[in-house]
């Protein structure tokens, strides 16, 4: 090789490092619908912390929605390097078709959740409607807003939620809880495909005398739409939500950024992460976070799907699924 | 009426009883008396209508006045919330709709054609159709061709897009009498800098060949066009660079004589040829279109390979063979083209020159040889109308309207063009006796352009040979109507 070859060479190595270098990584960030402030902070802070650690530069988009809607969007080719959705089925439904490996979801710590929650009710100020639990909801005349289990993850845990305490009234009897289930969504005027946009409903188009939905839906709600407008009524007895998040290895593979996808979702399990997804009311999985911010967090009585329904899958199949138990209880124009 | 006022008409009664007793009984006929009873009575029943008036009025006053606001409230609030309910279904209907109609295919039918095509893009089909009609005519006496109208090109067209990548163009024709694919390939995108294309296409060398046919100054090519392949079957690569200031293209193909497009499907030899060209447009802009320069545009094609057996033959635009080779002579070797290209657009005005050389190694019995034969030719165009001229077409100003007086778009155009076949054909005997060693073809015309589909042709050429057998000059009109979408 000659010395200019050689120079050429060189130099064309120099060039591309730099260009490598220098470009800045983007993620996209696909979730649920009433995240949009929480990936926004975390956002900004995973940004500054990437860079402080490795002097490169990220920069995260989001794109919200129904959480099934969201899935379905990945698997029809939304280039999403991470996934943020409301349940881990919908997370599965990708995994599915080889997108995201099928373990993910013992990648992470917790099953892949870093922060829970779980859903509980908003009214108007002074709860005029005297709301104070479930069986509230089914009274006649009660207006009761929440979104479309088909479209939204937040509905589904609001069905489950909804069957679970008929269940624990009723002696585990399936078919008083699906009157009961019945009964409230005979009381839905109006269903949302995103829980977003039951908030629109209840809050900002005034229908509804109850909205059931995200605690941390509610209290943003409450603190960033007005105070003197709504009250949380916590229920006897909840479900405990636990929205999981997920590298999407294909994409993230083809885009060059599955490390720092990876350090992204790992950054949610952070002090600084669980402090953020705190002060937007997730409940945080890390202990000091949990303890600092427990008066914030309502004490309620939780369960959980495996206990109840034997997992997302079963819970999918039998109530969600084409021709399950929702379709059988809820006809639309009913 | 309130009862103060009943009891004060009971009160005035009695008075005027007792005043008209005192005035004496004795007095009073029997007539007075029944007079003042039927007053009475009367009086008594308008006391009665009154007082049920007043009843009346009393239970609808302490009916309004009793009854619960709240349930007044309810019925206002259960109306607001139904209206509310309303319009937010209405919203989402809307909403619903407007992401269903995102997602609901095109169907276009309008001045860009006819097309399909899904919502997100990834899937097209356009429909389109090049339909040619002519008239050749002669003003030499003996004719030395036919008068006729005849059916040039009659081809549907069907292009778009499958999975997003793949882009394809299928194109029959049924024009002259016969059925051929003139266009069969589809293309692999992987970004408009590089696309691979899979099938039957023009050959990219020559400049003017590789003109679309609708977009012509002529009805025909010129003489030296002759000398390029046309379409042929194989592999390329094509892209632009640089802000589309170069764009390249080459491949490998089957190989085909000059002037002819492959019609067997199959190659008759094991040989292929490589081919490609160069397009630089260095003043190209797209933000400043108008500059002077920007039209401005040099090209180089080529081609190379090994090819024996067939040789070709060349014709005139009305179809008359002016050179062959003669019986018995073969391709049998290397075959090289070259064709260098000027052209340049501005405003109304368009030109462009080519030069073309093809090299042919020929053969026949005890005789080899290389052929070197070449043409030129040099091409202009004007609008009298004022719109741009180009490669692409003329888009008229103002479309056919009679009516409002206007008459789409007029061109004028001229071309030169020669074709000149080797000595070595002529003094080996390898030409046929009735070949033109030298042909010289001048076309004037002008192009009416009644809308964007539209087109009429009108042309006069004169061609000049140079022949051993002292051929005439051929002198033709050549009318085409065109119909392209």
């Amino acid at each position: 090789m000659t010395s200019f070859k050689k120079i050429t060479a060189v130099a064309l190595l120099g060039l591309a490092f730099s260009a490598s270098a220098f470009a800045q990584k983007q993620l996209l960030n696909v979730s649920y619908d009433p995240t949009r402030e929480l990936y926004q902070d975390i956002g900004a802070a995973f940004a500054a912390a990437w860079k402080a650690k490795t002097g490169e530069a990220v920069s995260t988009k989001t794109s919200h929605g129904g959480s099934g809607s969201q899935a379905r969007a990945v698997i029809d080719g939304l280039q999403a390097d991470v996934v943020s959705l409301a349940l881990a089925y919908d997370i599965d439904a990708i995994a599915e078709r080889g997108i995201i490996a099928r373990d993910w979801q013992s990648r992470l710590p917790n099953n892949s959740t870093p922060f829970t929650s779980t859903m509980v009710f908003l009214v108007r100020k002074g709860n005029p409607k005297k709301i104070k639990d479930w069986n509230d909801l089914v009274r006649p005349g009660i207006s009761v807003i929440m979104p479309n289990p088909k479209t939204s993850g937040g509905a589904r845990w609001n069905y489950l939620a909804a069957w679970g305490y008929a269940l624990k009234q009723n002696g585990n009897d399936e078919n008083k809880a699906k009157d009961f289930v019945r009964a409230l969504y005979k009381n839905v005027p109006v269903l949302d495909s995103g829980a977003r946009g039951s908030t629109t409903t209840f809050v900002q188009r005034g229908i509804g005398d109850v909205l059931i939905g995200w605690e941390n839906e509610a209290f943003l709600a409450v603190n960033e739409l007005g105070k003197d407008k709504f009250d949380i009524v916590v229920p006897s007895i909840s479900i405990l939500a636990e929205p999981p998040v997920a590298v999407v290895d294909k994409v993230a593979g083809r885009h060059g950024t599955a490390a720092v996808a990876k350090a992204y979702l790992e950054f949610l399990y952070t002090e600084q992460g669980q402090e953020i997804g705190a002060k937007r009311f997730y409940r945080p999985r890390l202990k000091s976070i949990a303890d600092k911010y427990a008066a914030q967090f309502p004490q309620i009585k939780l369960f959980t799907v495996n206990e109840v329904f034997g997992g997302w899958q079963n819970a999918q199949k039998k109530h969600f699924s084409d021709g399950g138990m929702f379709d059988q209880i809820y006809q639309p124009g009913s | 009426m309130n009862y103060g006022k009943r009891n004060r008409i009971v009160f005035g009664l009695v008075l005027g009883l007792f005043a008209f007793s005192g005035q004496g009984l004795a007095q009073v006929s029997q007539e007075q008396f029944q007079t003042l009873i039927q007053k009475l009575d009367a009086l008594e029943k308008r006391m009665e209508r009154i007082e049920q008036e007043e009843a009346e009025a009393k239970r609808t006053t302490e009916y309004s006045s009793t009854a619960p606001i709240e349930d007044v409230a309810a019925q206002i609030e259960s109306l607001d919330q139904a209206i509310r309910i309303s319009d937010r279904k209405r919203e989402l209907d809307q909403e619903g709709l407007t992401a269903r109609t995102a997602a609901a295919p095109l169907t276009t039918a309008g001045t860009a054609g006819f097309s399909l095509q899904s919502a997100n893009s990834d899937y097209r089909l356009n429909f389109g159709l090049v339909a040619q009609a002519d008239g050749r005519f002669t003003v030499d006496k003996p004719n030395p061709i036919i008068n006729t109208f005849t059916l040039r090109k009659i081809r549907p067209t069907f292009t778009g897009r499958v999975g997003r990548y793949f882009d394809y163009k299928v194109m029959p024709d049924f024009g002259g009498g016969t059925t051929i694919i003139q266009d069969a390939y589809f293309d692999l995108r992987f970004s408009p800098k590089f696309r691979i294309r899979m099938g039957k296409d023009k050959t990219p060398i020559g400049y003017e060949l590789l003109i679309g046919d609708t977009f012509l100054l002529f009805p025909e090519r010129s003489l030296a066009s002759s000398l390029m392949p046309n379409r042929d079957i194989g592999v390329q690569a094509q892209g632009d660079l640089f802000a589309n200031k170069l764009f390249y293209a080459g491949g490998v193909f089957n190989g085909i004589p000059d002037g002819t497009s492959l019609s067997s499907e199959v190659d008759t030899n094991d040989s292929k040829d490589l081919a490609g060209r160069l397009v630089l447009q260095p003043f190209r802009s797209a933000k400043n279109p108008s500059r002077r320069l920007n039209g401005l545009g040099f090209q180089i094609g080529g081609s190379s390979g090994r090819q024996s057996g067939t040789l070709p033959t060349f014709k005139t635009s009305v179809g008359q063979t002016f050179f062959s080779y003669t019986a018995g002579s073969i391709a049998g070797g290397d075959r090289r083209r070259v064709s260098p290209a000027l052209f340049y657009y501005y405003k109304a005005f368009g030109a462009f020159a080519e030069y073309m050389r093809s090299t042919q190694s020929v053969s026949r019995p005890g005789i080899a040889t290389d052929v070197r034969n070449q043409g030129w030719d040099i091409s202009g165009s004007f609008l009298l109308t004022g719109e741009a001229a180009g490669e692409r077409g003329v888009q008229p100003r103002f479309n056919f309207d009679p009516a409002a007086g206007r008459w789409g778009a007029l061109q004028l155009v001229g071309r030169y063009t020669v074709l000149n076949v080797d000595r070595d054909v002529f003094s080996l005997g390898l030409a046929s006796t009735t070949a033109s060693r030298l042909t010289k073809s001048f076309t004037v015309g002008a192009n009416w352009y009644p809308n964007s589909f539209i087109k009429i042709y009108g042309t006069y050429e004169r061609t000049l040979f140079e022949s051993q057998t002292s051929r005439p000059s051929e002198n033709v009109i050549l009318v085409r109507s065109q119909l392209a979408f």
